[in-house]
């Protein structure tokens, strides 16, 4: 009786392991694939892994993409985009559609075309979904900075304005919004596969074989999510003006850091649904700090807000680009027609050339 | 004669592991029913003058103070008195950063940390009244320069220090030898402040009583004398120990990390119009430890030496203005609470500042950026 309870069981098992191998992943089942708590930028990206769906892969140094070395290959000019999804690109089908990935291609196609200088261009995609300016800043001073990197673009503002137009409270460190990253254990029965095919409802953020429909990143990483929806009427209520100048400050951080260890900083502005309406508006005062930060401080700025305005053709919600030539190509295409405009690459290789000259 | 009725051997295997379960259960009961007869465990949240943070693995809670009231966290989470956010117009403010040695572990109240003493030195000898000197402790126990890189960025700035002092290379040293897994953003240390959860056998009363005295978190007695390392640290129980034979060299690569620290430091306080000011740090020569200490402090103090020259930065040469004794040191590297300890360090940094006129070159940053204001 116990021995035919027990093949049954066993059976049941393996047919439920076959069902879910055949149901299609769900987008939390990579929370708690990919992700990992981090002491100082509260999560980072495990590496060596594979989203549920295939369509993008995690390097051995934790960035989306192929993997490359520590030390900069000889002549190679090696770029970093920060950021958070808009950088990082999850609706790019796959890792080489994203932005950094479609700007790496055009840097390439246009430097070979161009008397075949530098040799080579590299792009590392640093973007991470869910981070602020706060989180790249401390990504790029304590890791970063390791790769020998040329030129670096920050590309923030979006998250940044949530936690500015959410939250009733407001810490200039983001504690307000952010909580510690801790990725909890299976229940003990979610060790059974059967048991969590059966249970869809009771599943948690961490199945080991199939996540909780409803589950979201932001659910481990800020302190209240329920806020970051919470209605227009209620963000202009929350929103006071003086909640930008933290924002202003990491970004002027990043730039001292970047020039400080002699990486050419750029700036980008940030691209949103007009219809967000007062949130589009925090946004749109994002974007004015960027652009005066970058022209107090004479540094590089890609306007892609003026660039490449909001459409429904071109963006899947109201942040996010489609894989498409209108969508990731042509803001890749955007960041680097203004990397050539202004000379960028070719600053660093003579400023490189101008160096062993003195040597 | 009666013949002994024969038992069966599955019947003697069931009667043994029925009478053992029995008698484990029992003992369990007994335990159990002695740990119910203790006070109630005392969680070490409650107890702990840190809690978890998001962005610099843990940070002292706000407006506490430690159970013997000789140690006070201020509302910004500094060591010592209340400062208002907004600095007071004729007031320079110097912000230290560090770990225990500026958070001064061997001061016996917070007016004998050496930041507090250093505050009372300066008024000494800019008396005047002209301005005010406020010095800031934001000396965090067990602090990186990562650590303290962030908290500058994200909280001391907002506090308008017109000085900050950069006092680090202890704690990184340590995160340099004592791990062979090295990485530069400390992970392979690091972890955000949290109790370990108990092992499955924790949860026996029975087996916590003779073996998990010691555990952090174990359900029923959790170990008093818990330091803040066992709950900041990956494996706290390698970098107690020596023997473990996972001590090594501090390289080259791991120092150029500590350097890139410092480094980013004065960058971000000078474009944000701070001076900044570096130390050199002080360590026992321990030879128990084949020179392994004294060596890795040798790098990182020449790594804060090559910075203060590249960038011209203001240096205070501490490790050769206060070599380690054992005197003035209780241990490695923590000053006694003496005039001959903290009050030594505190005349050495006053007079550094005073004599590199650091405090005069705030005073007129201050009158110029006001200039610039009004002629704006």
């Amino acid at each position: 009786m116990l021995l035919a309870v027990v093949a049954v069981w066993v059976v049941g098992e393996l047919v439920a392991l076959v069902i879910l191998s055949q149901l299609e992943p769900l987008p939390a089942d990579d929370i708690a694939r990919l992700y990992r708590p981090h002491p100082y930028r509260v999560y980072m990206f495990a590496a060596r892994r594979r989203s549920a769906r295939g369509h993008c892969s995690i390097n051995s140094h934790g960035f989306r993409g192929p993997e490359i070395e520590l030390q900069k290959p000889l002549g190679t000019v090696r770029i970093a985009c920060l950021g958070s999804s808009t950088t990082f690109d999850d609706t790019a089908t796959t890792d080489g559609h994203t932005y950094p990935a479609h700007l790496e291609r055009f840097l390439r196609e246009h430097y070979v075309k161009h008397g075949g200088r530098p040799a080579r261009i590299e792009v590392i995609n640093a973007g991470v979904p869910g981070y602020t300016s706060l989180e790249s800043l401390i990504y790029f001073e304590s890791k970063l900075l390791d790769y020998e990197l040329d030129i670096a673009i920050f590309h923030h503002g979006l998250d940044d304005a949530l936690f500015m137009a959410c939250f009733r409270e407001f810490a200039g460190d983001y504690v307000h919004a952010r909580k510690v990253f801790r990725l909890p254990k299976p229940h003990l029965w979610e060790r059974s596969v059967l048991v969590s095919l059966l249970l869809p409802n009771q599943r948690s953020i961490a199945n080991p074989y199939r996540s909780n429909r409803a589950a979201t990143l932001a659910q481990l990483t800020v302190a209240d999510p329920e806020r970051l929806s919470v209605d227009e009427a209620e963000m202009r209520r929350c929103f006071r003006p003086e909640r930008l100048a933290p924002f202003a400050r990491n970004v002027r951080n990043f730039i001292y850091v970047a020039r400080g260890h002699g990486v050419a900083p750029i700036l980008s502005t940030v691209v949103c649904n007009p219809q967000l309406g007062f949130l589009a508006d925090v946004v749109g005062q994002i974007n004015t700090r960027i652009r005066e930060i970058a022209d107090s401080h004479e540094v590089p700025c890609v306007d892609l807000a003026r660039e490449m305005a909001w459409s429904a053709g071109a963006f899947v919600d109201d942040w996010h680009l489609r894989d498409c030539p209108e969508g990731l190509e042509r803001k890749g295409k955007i960041f680097a027609e203004h990397l050539i405009r202004n000379r960028l690459v070719d600053q660093v290789l003579e400023n490189r050339r101008q160096g062993e000259k003195d040597r | 004669m009666r013949q002994k009725t024969a038992i069966s051997l599955r019947k003697r295997i069931v009667f043994t592991v029925v009478a053992v379960a029995l008698a484990w259960l029992s003992a369990e009961a007994m335990v159990l029913s002695y740990w119910l007869g203790q006070p109630p465990p005392v969680t070490l949240e409650r107890n702990s003058l840190y809690q978890a943070h998001p962005y610099r693995a843990y940070a002292p809670v706000p407006n506490t103070m430690n159970g013997v009231r000789t140690r006070s966290f201020n509302s910004f989470g500094l060591r010592g008195t209340a400062v208002s956010f907004e600095k007071p117009s004729n007031t320079i403010r110097i912000a230290c950063l560090g770990g225990s040695t500026t958070y001064s572990d061997g001061a016996t109240t917070d007016g004998h940390t050496y930041p507090a003493r250093m505050e009372r030195l300066l008024h000494e000898h800019y008396g005047d009244g002209s301005f005010r000197i406020e010095v800031l402790n934001a000396g965090v126990q067990a602090c990186v320069s990562l650590e303290s890189l962030i908290h500058f960025e994200t909280q001391l700035l907002d506090l308008s220090p017109d000085i900050a002092i950069f006092h680090h290379g202890t704690n990184d040293g340590w995160f340099m030898i004592a791990f062979s897994d090295f990485q530069s953003d400390y992970i392979h240390v690091r972890r955000t402040l949290g109790g370990v959860p108990p092992k499955w056998w924790e949860y026996s009363p029975l087996l916590s009583y003779y073996c998990a005295r010691r555990s952090v978190n174990n359900p029923y007695f959790p170990a008093r004398n818990v330091n803040l390392n066992q709950l900041i640290i990956t494996r706290p129980a390698i970098l107690w120990d020596s023997r473990a034979g996972r001590y090594g060299e501090a390289t080259p690569a791991m120092v150029a990390a500590f350097e890139r620290n410092v480094h980013s430091f004065v960058s971000v306080a000078r474009g944000n119009g701070v001076i900044p000011v570096l130390s050199t740090v002080v360590s026992q020569d321990d030879r128990d430890w084949a020179g392994l200490w004294f060596r890795a402090y040798g790098r990182i103090n020449t790594a804060i030496r090559n910075v203060a020259v590249r960038e011209s930065v203001d240096l205070i040469d501490f490790a050769r203005l206060m070599p380690w004794n054992p005197t003035d040191f209780y241990d490695a590297c923590h000053l006694k609470d003496t005039p001959g300890g903290l009050g030594r360090k505190a005349q050495i940094f006053a007079q550094a500042l005073i004599e590199m006129g650091v405090v005069e070159r705030a005073c007129e940053r201050r009158w110029e950026h006001r200039q610039g204001r009004r002629d704006r």
